[in-house]
């Protein structure tokens, strides 16, 4: 007993060292899995505190640009209330099964293998983890963890993350993923090969999840392969958004997720 | 001796602030990001206890991953370089020197240099390595080390000469 107490104390920074690295390996291992609500997440008090002072400083350095984006967006719902207008007499079957709240982009990172975006949005706006958020050309990403006031979000440049995407006007989907190369392409896969398209398609959310409604544009086919051993097609996606620039975010709220989750787990 | 600890406090809490508000947006070339809140664990006395000096380590790296959601990939990496600094400084300084009275602004510059690019490299390598945390990626890992280190080592080497001046 006395020799291993001596060998406790004689050894204590290589013990004391081997504990904390075994935290941090621990707390890295359990960040891979992003399901996991974090001990150490930038949701926490202080540090979202502190990115937030640095958002309102840093926020007037590109209002001018922010402006433009504004303009130039209010003019493309412009022409889609016109465009509405048109097909007015149309009747409406059902109400819209999502609503939008924006939210503001506090702190975004994109050249990372696995990168969070942190939103200044939380459970008081009634944002919950599963919500998920998209920009004024693209999506950005689903909410993992929300604390009061904020929400951390994984985002679509994440390795970890695929999303169900389709080619406009088909049905054929496959799923979406980043290969963590450059943040403005991303990569479609398990798309039948009977699909047809050619480059400079649209690629758009699929309908298949209660995440995000189905036609939201993400990007245009960049390059493509067929593998012929498994017969899907591998497509490269540039993004429409520019993910290392942006501002605004609106987070989607899915009105009746709680329907259909309950039909679900009920025919499991 | 209070002040000493208080002006470490006042260098802990700058170098976290200022890598993650500003260092970790600037992206040399497009992607080389530069980590240059090792420089404390760099800077700590030589003779301060190597059990403060660990946790100090840990607790520094642990600030930067709470502000970056990365994790624990900076505490590991600073753990290990604060562990192994007293056989890297051995490296680097040679064995003719008395730890104790030893001061690192002491030391001729070349050797200065040698420890603070063995320190950064050491610490970035083990810090990509758990970030992208997988072997297919070691191309990207080796990269990335050797990017970012010449570009931290430049920083923090020239940080310090500038600080000695005043």
């Amino acid at each position: 007993m006395q020799q291993v107490l001596k060998f406790f104390i004689q050894n204590k920074s290589g013990i004391l060292f081997l504990v904390l690295f075994s935290i941090s390996i621990a707390l890295t291992i359990q960040s891979h899995s992003y399901h996991n609500s974090k001990w150490v997440s930038s949701t926490s008090f202080l540090s979202s505190f502190i990115l937030d002072v640095k958002y309102d400083i840093t926020s007037y350095f590109n209002l001018k640009v922010e402006n433009d984006n504004l303009l130039k967006q209010n003019l493309e719902l412009q022409e889609k209330i016109i465009a509405l207008k048109d097909s007015s007499n149309r009747s409406r079957s059902e109400l819209p099964s999502y609503s939008f709240i924006s939210a503001k982009i506090i702190s975004n990172s994109y050249n990372k293998k696995d990168n969070f975006v942190l939103i200044n949005k939380g459970r008081e706006d009634s944002i919950y983890k599963g919500y998920g958020i998209s920009l004024p050309n693209g999506i950005m990403g689903i909410v993992v963890n929300s604390s009061n006031n904020y929400s951390r979000v994984i985002s679509i440049l994440n390795t970890n993350l695929s999303i169900n995407a389709k080619l406009k006007n088909s049905n054929q989907f496959g799923s979406l993923q980043w290969d963590s190369k450059f943040h403005n392409e991303m990569i479609l896969k398990d798309l039948p090969r009977s699909a047809e398209f050619k480059v400079g398609d649209t690629i758009v959310t699929g309908g298949n999840s209660l995440i995000f409604p189905s036609d939201l544009p993400i990007g245009v086919v960049k390059k493509f392969d067929l593998n012929e051993n498994s017969g899907y097609f591998k497509i490269l996606v540039s993004l429409f958004a520019d993910m290392a620039d942006v501002n605004q975010a609106y987070v989607i709220v899915p009105k009746k997720i709680k329907e259909a989750q309950e039909l679900l787990e009920g025919n499991e | 001796m209070n002040d000493i600890k208080l002006k470490f406090l006042f260098q802990f809490f700058a170098l976290v602030l200022v890598q993650v508000l500003i260092f970790d947006h600037v992206y040399f070339l497009g992607y080389i990001n530069p980590y240059i809140y090792i420089a404390f664990i760099i800077a700590l006395p030589l003779k301060l206890n190597r059990n403060y000096l660990i946790f100090l380590g840990f607790l520094i790296g642990l600030c930067v991953d709470l502000f970056n959601d990365t994790g624990g990939i900076h505490a590991g990496s600073s753990v290990l370089i604060a562990y192994l600094r007293s056989i890297i400084v051995r490296l680097s300084f040679g064995y003719n020197y008395d730890l104790d009275t030893l001061k690192l602004r002491n030391v001729k510059l070349k050797a200065q240099l040698t420890f603070i690019t063995i320190m950064v490299f050491a610490h970035h390598l083990i810090m990509f390595s758990l970030a992208y945390f997988s072997l297919n990626y070691t191309v990207e890992i080796l990269k990335n080390t050797l990017y970012s280190g010449i570009f931290s080592s430049i920083l923090i080497f020239m940080t310090k000469s500038l600080l000695k001046k005043q």
